[in-house]
């Protein structure tokens, strides 16, 4: 095992199971679904940690709840608990939520990704940096963090 | 376009048939009118039984001018944008060979174009051109000399012809392929009458912003566009390293400016340095690299009389260049002072001070006092007078340069003023103070912000609307200025708008916007009818 982690030992939690989608009310074929909170959840519950073998949903770092969307609005926000304070990787799980979010939505969307309050020491200027969209591409323009990022939301695209 | 002489060494002019004519206005809209000296031309015309005319200038009628007012040498005469007093009628193309003429203004290759107003009361303008290419807009072969010059045995003879038109026009005429001579003057009666009918309309509120052009071919995002502040061109640039750039730029091009003389146009890139094109008619060469920075440069930006440049970076610095002759660029100062990221850096209209805004929610002003070269921070904009509550993305200053306006993540717009006059007459730094904030009117961060030469504000913001703003005029002599929205065009893109810019051109507000969605569209604002 690697050492030196952010966290060697983290709680891993039994994955939600999967709820099969069945609308019988709705047989128009052409209608539109708003997207909901379980669609965007199910985009992104199965990315990877950056330390871990298990996804941010076993880690707890994202449930369905951390997802609050308006679909007429085009809003969504992701809220993610990292498994430490003081998780230095917090900014890959954030970077990875939202291109995972910017590759699975349609453009309409605008993505809000934060921290849990209170769950980080440095809650405020994380959550500056995964908003600030410039800051956000000049980071996936730096090589390294692009593969980070890619290793975690490869399991997620399966 | 090229010099070429005639026997009796005089130079003149060869203007090709598109030789940077716009495609869809034949205006001719490369050749700064100080390039265009003297024009004479031939008439034909068809009467009305169909037989070709063909009538040469007469030139005792029509010699006019005997000495230009304002000689075209004159660097005054380059930005110069004048009323046509008279345009006559005329036929455009044909030839000796019978073919198909037109009638000026039917002609499908002239056109009148506008620009904004000059500060000189007259100004004749006359427009070389020598002769049309061979390829007429009409049809293609024919003789050389289409347009009918009359060879003396020493070389060509040039007429001058004042030219008339029913309409008042402000701008210049250009033909392809022919010539006219033009007189002009600063028309300031109707400039007063029109500035009063504008105040009117803006007050009148039934006012719309009609997409008038959408400009796609980027493929990725686009960051920012850029008037060029003497011709018609706008300079966009975008996440998709277009072939030019690719070979200079290793990374997005985040921002692009052009110098005050229109003939430079400077992009800042994500890969640390920032360079230099100069518009060679049909591309852009890279003439020069500045380097320096340790990551991504943000912004740069000119000042009024393009001897100096400045950039921003998230290394949290500015760096002010020095525009030496021969392509030549050299670091002044290293300007530090930013805890974070600067986002812009934009130079004061009249003076030369510099202003900077941040990702640290300030917005620095810097002054060489002694004008040595020796820039400091002479102020500090911050939440404890006023300012803003997160990232600052952009700053604007009015035409007169006594205000400025700024935009931010924390969904406001402010504006800020100073009292100039002081720093003109040398009395020493004058301070910003705030004096208005609107806020409420955008829902999410507010990247980009304009301020027209005739006091409009645009915004630009991640909610996709274009908002416009103006002074509402109502004196509150406790709390000062303030503005009202005159109108928000709501879903104006379909992604986050990155930048609007108004264009120079006094004549038409016309104003440019540059979205995630990858498009680049032109916005006229006008009243409806």
């Amino acid at each position: 095992m690697v050492s030196g982690l952010i966290n060697e030992n983290p709680t891993v939690y039994e994955r939600k199971e999967r709820r099969v989608r069945t609308d019988s009310t709705n047989t128009d074929e052409f209608s539109v679904e708003p997207i909901d909170q379980l669609e965007i959840f199910d985009h992104i519950r199965d990315i990877r940690d950056p330390e871990h073998p298990y996804s941010l949903e076993q880690l707890k770092v994202l449930t369905e709840d951390s997802v609050e969307v308006d679909d007429h609005k085009s809003y969504v926000r992701v809220t993610f608990t990292p498994t430490v304070e003081h998780c230095s990787m917090a900014t890959i799980i954030g970077l990875s939520v939202r291109v995972k979010l910017m590759r699975s939505l349609p453009p309409r969307y605008k993505i809000d990704i934060r921290v849990a309050p209170g769950s980080h020491a440095t809650e405020a200027a994380l959550n500056k940096q995964l908003n600030d969209k410039e800051r956000v591409a000049a980071a996936l323009e730096n090589p390294n963090l692009v593969e980070m990022v890619d290793e975690c939301l490869s399991p997620s695209f399966e | 376009m090229r010099r070429c002489s005639s026997g009796d060494n005089t130079e003149f002019l060869k203007i090709e048939f598109d030789d940077s004519v716009h495609k869809h206005s034949g205006v001719l809209y490369r050749v700064p009118l100080g390039n265009i000296n003297r024009v004479g031309f031939k008439n034909h015309r068809v009467d009305s039984s169909g037989i070709l005319i063909q009538e040469l200038v007469d030139r005792r009628h029509r010699f006019v001018v005997v000495k230009p007012v304002l000689s075209t040498n004159n660097p005054k005469a380059q930005d110069t944008v004048v009323v046509v007093e008279k345009l006559e009628p005329l036929c455009a193309g044909g030839g000796w060979d019978a073919g198909d003429y037109s009638n000026f203004p039917d002609a499908p290759d002239a056109a009148v174009a506008r620009h904004a107003p000059a500060a000189f009361d007259e100004v004749f303008v006359a427009l070389w051109v020598v002769e049309a290419a061979d390829e007429r807009p009409n049809h293609g072969g024919g003789s050389v000399d289409s347009l009918g010059y009359e060879r003396s045995a020493s070389g060509w003879v040039r007429f001058e012809l004042v030219v008339s038109i029913d309409n008042w026009f402000e701008g210049f005429v250009l033909l392809v392929g022919l010539s006219v001579i033009v007189r002009f003057r600063r028309d300031r009666e109707r400039e007063r009458e029109r500035d009063e009918g504008r105040r009117m309309d803006l007050m009148e509120k039934n006012l719309e912003l009609i997409e008038v052009q959408k400009l796609e071919g980027h493929t990725d995002r686009v960051w920012n566009a850029a008037w060029n502040p003497v011709s018609p061109i706008l300079a966009s640039c975008s996440g998709d390293n277009s072939t030019v750039l690719e070979e200079t730029h290793t990374r997005t091009v985040r921002s692009c400016s052009w110098s005050p003389s229109g003939k430079l146009l400077a992009t800042a890139s994500f890969d640390g340095t920032t360079a230099i094109w100069e518009d060679l008619g049909d591309e852009f060469e890279c003439i020069s690299t500045l380097e320096g920075h340790e990551n991504e440069v943000k912004s740069v930006s000119w000042n009024a009389s393009g001897s100096y440049l400045a950039t921003c970076s998230r290394d949290k610095s500015v760096w002010i260049w020095e525009v030496l002759g021969g392509n030549e660029y050299d670091c002044a100062s290293v300007l530090n002072g930013h805890t974070q990221d600067v986002k812009m850096v934009l130079w004061h209209p009249t003076l030369d001070v510099l202003f900077s805004c941040s990702y640290d929610n300030t917005i620095k002003v810097w002054w060489s006092e002694d004008d040595d070269g020796d820039y400091q921070c002479v102020q500090t904009l911050d939440e404890s007078t006023n300012g803003h509550s997160s990232t600052v993305w952009a700053i604007s200053f009015n035409a007169a340069g006594d205000k400025m306006v700024t935009c931010s993540d924390d969904l406001t717009l402010k504006i800020w003023g100073a009292d100039i006059s002081m720093m003109h007459s040398g009395e020493g730094y004058a301070p910003w103070t705030h004096l208005c904030t609107l806020s409420g009117y955008h829902d999410r961060t507010i990247f980009s912000t304009h301020w027209s030469s005739d006091d409009i504000i645009a915004s630009g913001a991640g909610d996709d609307a274009i908002g416009l703003f103006v002074d509402s005029k109502q004196h509150d002599p406790v709390n000062g200025p303030s503005y009202n929205l005159l109108l928000k065009k709501e879903k104006a893109h379909e992604m986050d708008i990155n930048s609007v810019q108004w264009s120079p051109s006094k004549e038409s507000r016309l104003l440019a916007s540059a979205s995630d969605d990858g498009m680049v569209k032109i916005w006229q604002l006008e009243t409806t009818p």
